[in-house]
């Protein structure tokens, strides 16, 4: 997108906006934007609800962000909260806050580093989860998946904290399929893949593997077949 | 559609030999479309099926053209969406795109235009066909033209069909939404019905190939 003869928005202040083509937004008061926003940085370390869709080369949220339409863009950073009522495609999305997507997540990279919410599927070539949080996804599709706990001390220490507050560091999931996965401390009805290693505390209903599959001891799988 | 027009996508990969990672990589670039992944509930839980003639012949396409393109141009060819392609009227002829007959047809209707558009290219290409095929005269493509240069635009690059209708020598033709169900009296017949992105699909790798040149 060529950022000739295009402005920046700033909204420092407290203020609605009109959407439209910007080369930057930089929100760091509390905004309202009405319409469609087309811009190449998108930056929100305020408050802002977008009344519409974002299409930008770099997206990052460190603020609190309600998108009320898809998002299209190449780079996503989720450092506060964000809140999409569609879906979302992006090349790389990266997440170290919450993050809530009503419909479809596609991207080449999904890294995760915090807690989200999917109510469609999560298509990703890469697929990284550290599970701080309580997860949830409705399917997950991809080459290679990784769901591990994060083990560094700092966070055990709040871990029967989370727990009392019924947020276990958990992936709720209906059906995972892909090439190479790896998934402890998950909750899926069915994992499909070529590779498929099942991690401590994880209670699955169904593995469907082609060339190998191991499970922890501390596993829980009913049932699993070589296809 | 019943079920034997569908396919499991587990049967899918054991027929293809792909694996998982690819078809999402594909469905991630809008190699297969959206729509030809059905969900149904099964004794197992949920379950994705897909119309099995489309995906089995769109899998074969993208394995045997995945080492000369790269995926994106690919997506970009199998998309119903028209690509930006222009021609000039020589260009047409020299290519041998459609027939002369069905080019003079266009020019006839619609005056001379210097530059094709893609869609323009499409609605010559699909009565070229149909005239080819023996299913339309002269006078009926013209019809045709019209209907598409006028309505075709309005489904916004959504799927659609063109059907072509006789009865007792009265011909029309109409454009519905893919997939939609007619109906008629019993005294009208469906001469032919097409696929518009079905035709698109042709038509575009008629024009990446190139065509064969006219003699």
């Amino acid at each position: 997108m060529s950022s000739e003869n295009l402005n920046d928005l700033i909204g420092s202040g407290v203020g609605d906006s009109a959407g439209g083509k910007y080369r930057n937004v930089i929100i760091s008061g509390v905004m309202g934007v009405k319409g469609d926003v087309e811009c190449t940085d998108f930056k929100c370390s305020g408050v802002s609800k977008v009344d519409g869709s974002i299409k930008a080369d770099s997206i990052l949220v460190s603020g609190v962000n309600n998108v009320n339409g898809d998002i299209k863009c190449k780079e996503l950073t989720v450092e506060g909260s964000l809140n999409v009522a569609h879906g979302v495609s992006a090349e790389k999305v990266q997440i170290y806050g919450v993050f809530k997507v009503n419909d479809d997540l596609n991207s080449e990279i999904f890294i995760s580093r915090g807690g989200f919410t999917i109510n469609g599927l999560l298509n990703a070539e890469n697929i990284d989860i550290r599970l701080f949080v309580k997860c949830k996804v409705r399917e997950i599709g991809g080459q290679s998946i990784n769901v591990c706990r994060d083990n560094t001390n700092s966070i055990k220490f709040f871990e029967k904290i989370l727990e009392t507050f019924s947020m276990p560091q958990r992936l709720i999931v209906d059906t995972v399929e892909g090439d190479d996965i790896y998934i402890e401390y998950t909750n899926a009805k069915i994992v499909r893949g070529k590779n498929v290693k099942i991690g401590p505390g994880s209670n699955i209903d169904i593995v469907e593997y082609k060339d190998k599959f191991e499970k922890d001891d501390n596993a829980n799988v009913k049932e699993f077949k070589k296809i | 559609m019943d079920n034997n027009d569908l396919i499991s996508k587990k049967e899918l990969l054991e027929i293809t030999g792909i694996s998982y990672g690819q078809l999402y990589r594909w469905k991630r670039k809008n190699l297969i479309p959206e729509e030809w992944f059905i969900r149904k509930s099964t004794f197992t839980g949920q379950e994705t099926f897909f119309p099995k003639a489309k995906i089995l012949e769109r899998v074969n396409k993208i394995l045997s053209m995945k080492d000369d393109l790269s995926l994106d141009d690919l997506a970009n060819m199998l998309s119903p969406n028209p690509s930006e392609i222009v021609l000039s009227l020589d260009e047409i002829k020299k290519r041998n795109i459609v027939s002369l007959i069905s080019l003079e047809l266009y020019i006839k209707t619609f005056g001379e235009e210097k530059e094709f558009s893609f869609n323009s290219i499409l609605y010559i290409y699909i009565v070229d066909e149909m005239i080819i095929a023996g299913d339309i005269n002269l006078e009926e493509g013209k019809i045709i033209l019209e209907t598409l240069k006028e309505n075709y635009n309005k489904f916004n690059g959504k799927n659609c069909d063109l059907l072509f209708v006789r009865k007792f020598g009265v011909s029309t033709c109409f454009l519905v939404s893919s997939g939609s169900e007619v109906y008629f009296e019993s005294g009208a017949k469906i001469i032919k019905r097409l696929n518009v992105a079905g035709i698109i699909e042709e038509l575009k790798i008629k024009l990446v190939n190139g065509g064969e040149p006219n003699e």
